[in-house]
C-alpha cells in the first residue's frame, strides 16, 4: 500500500477534524522554552509543528509507564485487559517511526504482549517530515525515512502537505473525504523529492554505521567507557527518553484489603544499580561504567537475538537529556572508530591543562581534534 | 526518497496480530510439603493445577514463582520428574523467598513456566557425564541426575561433584546417601570447612570442587554440566580444561535475575542474550564472544 | 482460592493487628500524613498508641507495627526508641529524619552539638542534646520509608505488606525517573538549576521540578548515588564546591558516604 495525495496547509483545520473522526488526537505540544511533549489536543493551534523531539517518545502510548497486568482477589488471579481508545498520534518523525518499528518487533515476538498490541491496533500513526538539528543522526542509523507500520506521512512542501498513504486505515480515512485531497501534480512530486534531497544534505552529525557492531565488540574495553562512566549520574534519563528502550520491572501492589492486589508493569532502566542484581546481592553491573557501556552496546551493537538489530534510531534524545553530557552517541562512535571527535571528557582534560602538543600521551584537544590512541 | 539504509528494517504489520493471553498469567499451585534441608534452604513441593503445562519441563529449566502481594522470583526446577508435582529448593534470601518460608502446607502460589533452555539431554545421550554443583547450584543439577538415573542405560559414566563452603550447607543429604551407594555412578562431596559437632552421615572430604575434579576419573571424552555461584566457574572450567575437555563439552547454568522470563524485560540480558530465553544453560563456547558473562 | 494464604496473619493472632505511631525529634510531618490516612487503616488495624493524635495510649504492651518519625536528638528520644523497639514486631522508620537524620544531621555536620546547643538555647540551658542520628544507628529497623513528608500511597502499601507478614518493596530509584515520566523539562539542563534529582530517592513524584524548582534532595539519597559525578557537573555549571557539598548532604546521608565524597573531591582538586 503506497499512494500519495496532497492537501493545502491552510486547510489543516479540516484535516485535523478528519483525524478527530478516527479518535482522540495527540500531537507535540510545547512545554518549555526547549521542550515538547506528545499531549492530547483539541485544536491544531496547540500543535508545535516545529518540535523535533518530544521529551518522551511515542512508545509511551503503547508501552505505558505504569500499567496493571494482573489482579487477584478472593476468586483467583485475573488478567487485566488493556484499556484502549481509538487514537491518532500526529507529528511522528521518521526516527520515532523506526523506533516504534523496533518496539513492534520486541512486543510481537513470541510470546506477544496483549497490552502493547491492543493499543497499537487502536492507533493511527501520522508522520510528519522534519529538518535535522545538530543532535539528529537518523541518517547514520538508516532510519531517516518513514518505515514501520505507520498510516500516513506528511511532508512539508511549502504551502501544501504531501501525504504518503501507507495503510488500509490511512486510505479509508483519506477516501472518506475525497474532495479534500488532490493527486500530486508533477511539480509537487518534484518539490517532494527536492525536500528529501535537501534534508539529506542538512545533517551536520554523521558517522558510518556499517561497522558498528564490530566496533562495539572490539572497543568493549576502551578507555572511553571509563572516562564517560565516571561522569555518569546513573540517573536513568537516557532510557525513558529512548524510543527503543523497552526494559521494565514488575511489582506487586498489595492492597490493605487482605485478599486483593495488583501486579504492575513499570518502566525500568538498566542504568539503575539494582537492575542486574541477583539473590545474595551479587551485581553483574555494579558500577556506572559497566552500566553505561552495556546501554551503549544495546543501542549500537544490538543483541544476538531474533531482533538482531542495533536499537538506536538517531533521534538525539539521550544526547539532549543527559545532564552529564555523556550520551553523545555521534562523538562516541567517531571516537571508537578512530575519527576526529570531541567528547565532554576531552574538554575537561583540556581545561585542566592538556599539554597542548600532539604528544600522544594525553587526550588534549589538538588542532584536528583527533584522538590520541 | 533519499535514504542511507545501512540497517535493514523488517516491518511488522501490527494488524496481523490477534488478541492473545498475557504471558504473565500464572497457574495456581498448592504447596504440598515443606522439607527443611539446612538452616535457610527448604525443599518445597507443589501440587500443580495444570500439570500438563509443566510436563515437558527439562532439567535446568526454571519457573517463575509468584506470591501474590509480594512478587515473583525465578527458581530452578529441582525435580527430574514433573508429572503432577514440582519441587523447588529455595534459599531464604530476599523478600519473595522470605515470604515463601512463611507459607504452610495447603497455601497457594502462582507458577508460570517452565522457561528457558535446560541441559541438552540429546547431546548427552551415550556420553560420560560429570555433574558439578557448588552450593545451591545443586538444585538444577539434582533435576539432571534424577532425569539421567531414570534413563540410566541411555548414558555412559556419571560422576557427581558437589562442593560447598560449610558442611552445614549440605542439601539432599538422604538422597546423596543413596547415590553414594550406587555402583553406577561416582559421587564426590566436599566442604571447605566442617562446622558443628554433629558429623554428617555422608562420606565427604575437606576441600573445594576443583580438588574433587582433580581426583575424579574424568576422561577427555566427558561432557560437563555445571551450576554454582558465579565465582566458581572460572576455576572449574580451568580444571576441566586440564582434564582435556574443550569448551564445546562444557555446559554452564548462568545466574541472572529473570523478571519477565519471556525475553522482554531486559533484566537478564547478558552480553547480548536473554538468559531467560536463550539460557540459563549455555554451552561454554557459545559464551566466548559475549562480553560480561563470566571471566574465563 | 487465595484466601487461605491471605487471612493467615489474622488467624494467627486471632485479633486485629495493632499499630503505634511515635514522634521523636522531627516536624511531625509524617505524623500528619499518618493521621490524614488513618481512616483507611482503621478497618484493618487497632491504634494502640498515637500520642500526637489521641489522649488514651497503651504503654508497655507489644504492638505489631510501630511507625517512628524523627531523629534521635535527645537522650529521652533514645530511651523511647529502645522501648518502642522492644515492644514492636516491625519497626518502620518514617520520614527522612528517622531514615537519614535530615537537616539536623546533614546541615549540622560541621558544628559541634555543644556549640549548637549554646547558640540556640544559651550556655546555661537545662536541655540535653545528642548529635542527631537516624534510628538505624541505635536499633534494628525493619522498614525504611523515607520522605519529607512520606508518600501516603507508599505508607498504605508498606502497612499492607507488613500486615501480611512480609517486607514491602520500596524503590529508591532517582527522582529523575519520576520527573521524566511526568515529561517535565529538565531544570538542571535547561535552566542550570542545581537540581539533585539524579542522586535523590524518588517517591515524591518529582514535585519540585514539576513546578520548575530544583530538587533539593529532601528524600535523602537514592540507591548508590553518584555524588562525585553530581558534584562535578554542578561545579561545571559554576556552583561553588562548598555550596555543592552542603546541598548534596543537607538532608542527611550516611557518614561513610559523606567522608568518601569529601575525600574523592579533595583528591580531584
Amino acid at each position: 500500500m503506497e499512494r500519495t495525495a496532497t492537501f493545502k496547509k491552510d486547510q489543516f483545520e479540516q484535516f485535523f477534524c478528519l483525524l478527530k473522526s478516527f479518535g482522540k488526537v495527540f500531537a507535540p505540544v510545547r512545554v518549555s522554552e526547549k521542550s515538547f511533549s506528545f499531549k492530547s489536543i483539541e485544536s491544531p493551534s496547540q500543535i508545535a509543528f516545529e518540535a523535533l523531539r518530544t521529551i518522551l517518545p511515542p512508545k509511551k502510548f503503547f508501552f505505558q509507564q505504569h500499567e496493571p497486568i494482573l489482579s487477584y482477589d478472593e476468586n483467583g488471579i485475573h488478567e487485566v485487559k488493556p484499556e484502549t481508545q481509538q487514537q491518532v498520534i500526529f507529528g511522528v518523525h521518521p526516527c520515532d517511526l523506526a523506533g516504534l518499528g523496533i518496539m513492534d518487533k520486541v512486543y510481537t515476538a513470541s510470546p506477544p504482549d496483549p497490552h502493547y498490541i491492543a493499543r497499537r491496533q487502536a492507533t493511527m500513526l501520522v508522520g510528519l517530515s522534519c529538518m535535522p538539528d545538530k543532535h539528529c543522526f537518523c541518517k547514520s542509523m538508516g532510519t531517516d525515512s518513514p518505515t514501520s507500520d505507520y498510516d500516513l506521512f506528511l511532508t512539508d512542501i511549502g504551502d501544501k502537505y504531501f501525504v504518503q498513504i501507507h495503510s488500509a486505515n490511512g486510505l479509508n480515512l483519506i477516501e472518506s473525504m475525497p474532495d479534500f485531497f488532490s493527486r500530486p501534480e508533477a511539480q509537487e512530486d518534484q518539490t517532494f523529492k527536492d525536500f528529501w534531497t535537501t534534508r539529506d544534505k542538512a545533517f551536520s552529525s554523521h558517522f558510518e554505521s556499517e561497522n558498528l557492531p564490530a566496533i562495539m565488540d572490539m572497543e568493549w574495553n576502551s578507555q572511553v567507557w571509563d572516562d564517560l562512566g565516571n561522569r555518569c549520574l546513573s540517573c536513568g534519563n537516557c532510557t525513558p527518553v529512548c524510543p527503543t528502550c523497552y526494559c521494565f520491572d514488575m511489582v506487586d501492589v498489595a492492597s490493605l484489603h487482605a485478599n486483593r492486589g495488583e501486579r504492575v508493569r513499570e518502566w525500568d532502566s538498566c542504568q539503575f544499580v539494582g537492575f542486574a542484581k541477583v539473590a545474595g546481592d551479587t551485581n553483574f553491573r555494579p558500577g556506572p561504567v559497566d552500566r553505561l557501556k552495556f546501554w551503549y552496546r544495546h543501542k549500537l551493537h544490538g543483541f544476538e537475538d531474533p531482533h538482531g538489530l542495533p536499537t538506536c534510531v538517531g533521534c538525539g534524545r539521550c544526547t539532549e537529556s543527559c545532564p552529564a553530557g555523556i550520551d553523545d552517541i555521534v562523538n562516541v562512535v567517531l571516537r571508537l572508530q578512530g575519527k576526529p571527535s570531541i567528547l565532554v571528557t576531552d574538554k575537561k582534560k583540556t581545561q585542566a591543562g592538556g599539554c597542548g602538543t600532539s604528544c600522544g600521551d594525553c587526550q588534549c584537544d589538538t588542532a584536528d581534534g583527533d584522538q590520541h590512541a | 526518497m533519499v535514504t542511507a539504509s545501512a540497517i535493514p528494517q523488517m516491518v511488522i504489520n501490527m494488524h496481523n496480530h490477534t488478541p492473545c493471553q498475557s504471558p504473565f498469567l500464572p497457574n495456581q499451585a498448592k504447596l504440598r510439603s515443606i522439607t527443611p534441608m539446612s538452616q535457610d534452604n527448604y525443599l518445597f513441593e507443589f501440587l500443580l493445577d495444570k500439570p500438563e503445562e509443566f510436563s515437558s519441563c527439562m532439567p535446568g529449566q526454571f519457573v517463575q514463582l509468584w506470591l501474590p502481594g509480594v512478587g515473583e522470583s525465578p527458581i530452578s526446577v529441582c525435580s527430574g520428574r514433573t508429572d503432577g508435582t514440582l519441587e523447588l529448593c529455595v534459599r531464604k534470601a530476599g523478600r519473595v523467598t522470605g515470604a515463601l518460608f512463611n507459607l504452610t502446607e495447603g497455601d497457594w502460589v502462582g507458577l508460570r513456566g517452565p522457561y528457558g533452555i535446560g541441559f541438552p539431554i540429546d547431546d548427552y545421550l551415550g556420553k560420560d557425564i560429570v555433574l558439578i554443583a557448588g552450593g545451591l547450584g545443586i538444585a538444577p543439577i539434582r533435576s539432571l541426575w534424577q532425569y539421567l538415573l531414570d534413563r540410566r542405560e541411555d548414558f555412559g559414566k556419571i560422576v557427581l561433584i558437589y562442593g560447598m563452603r560449610h558442611s552445614q550447607q549440605l542439601l539432599f543429604r538422604q538422597e546423596l546417601k543413596l547415590l553414594l551407594r550406587r555402583s553406577d555412578m561416582r559421587v564426590y562431596i566436599a566442604a571447605e570447612e566442617v562446622i558443628g559437632p554433629d558429623l554428617p552421615t555422608v562420606s565427604w572430604q575437606l576441600g573445594r570442587v576443583t580438588d574433587m575434579i582433580k581426583q575424579a576419573e574424568i576422561d577427555p571424552g566427558f561432557v560437563a554440566a555445571i551450576c554454582g555461584p558465579p565465582v566458581m566457574y572460572k576455576y572449574v572450567v580451568e580444571e576441566l580444561k586440564q582434564k582435556g575437555l574443550s569448551p564445546s563439552q562444557i555446559w554452564l547454568s548462568i545466574e541472572r535475575h529473570m523478571k519477565c522470563a519471556v525475553g522482554k524485560c531486559g533484566h537478564c540480558f547478558v552480553g547480548g542474550t536473554f538468559t531467560c530465553r536463550d539460557g540459563p544453560v549455555f554451552r561454554m563456547d557459545s559464551l566466548r564472544f559475549l562480553p560480561e558473562v563470566i571471566e574465563c | 482460592m487465595l484466601s487461605s494464604n491471605m487471612s493467615k496473619g489474622q488467624e494467627r493472632s486471632q485479633t486485629i493487628p495493632s499499630i503505634a505511631v511515635h514522634g521523636l525529634t522531627g516536624c511531625a510531618g509524617e505524623l500528619l500524613v499518618i493521621l490524614e490516612n488513618l481512616e483507611q487503616l482503621i478497618p484493618y488495624v487497632r491504634v494502640a498508641s498515637f500520642p500526637f493524635a489521641q489522649s488514651s495510649n497503651e504503654e508497655d504492651r507489644p504492638v505489631d507495627i510501630a511507625f517512628v518519625e524523627g531523629s534521635v536528638s535527645q537522650p529521652h528520644d533514645l530511651e523511647r526508641l529502645l522501648k518502642i523497639r522492644a515492644q514492636a514486631r516491625w519497626l518502620v522508620a518514617v520520614g527522612n529524619c528517622a531514615v537519614w537524620g535530615c537537616v539536623q544531621k546533614g546541615g549540622c555536620r560541621n558544628q559541634s552539638t555543644v556549640s549548637l546547643l549554646h547558640e540556640t538555647y544559651g550556655e546555661d540551658s537545662p536541655i540535653e542534646c545528642l548529635p542527631a542520628t537516624p534510628l538505624q544507628d541505635h536499633v534494628r529497623v525493619d522498614v525504611k520509608l523515607s520522605g519529607c513528608p512520606i508518600n501516603a500511597t507508599q505508607l498504605l502499601a508498606v502497612t499492607a505488606s507488613l500486615l501480611r507478614d512480609h517486607l514491602p518493596y520500596i524503590t529508591s530509584k532517582p527522582v529523575c525517573l519520576e520527573c521524566k515520566l511526568r515529561e517535565n523539562a529538565c531544570v538542571l539542563i535547561e535552566q542550570n538549576l542545581p537540581c539533585l534529582g539524579p542522586v535523590t530517592a524518588g517517591g515524591c513524584g518529582a514535585l519540585c521540578p514539576t513546578y520548575g524548582a530544583a530538587c533539593y534532595g529532601c528524600w535523602g539519597p537514592c540507591e548508590q548515588p553518584q555524588m562525585e559525578a553530581m558534584a562535578t557537573i554542578l561545579e561545571e555549571k559554576g556552583y561553588d564546591m562548598q555550596e555543592v557539598m552542603s546541598r548534596l548532604f543537607a538532608f542527611g546521608a550516611p557518614d561513610e558516604l559523606f567522608e568518601r565524597v569529601k575525600k574523592n573531591l579533595t583528591a580531584k582538586s
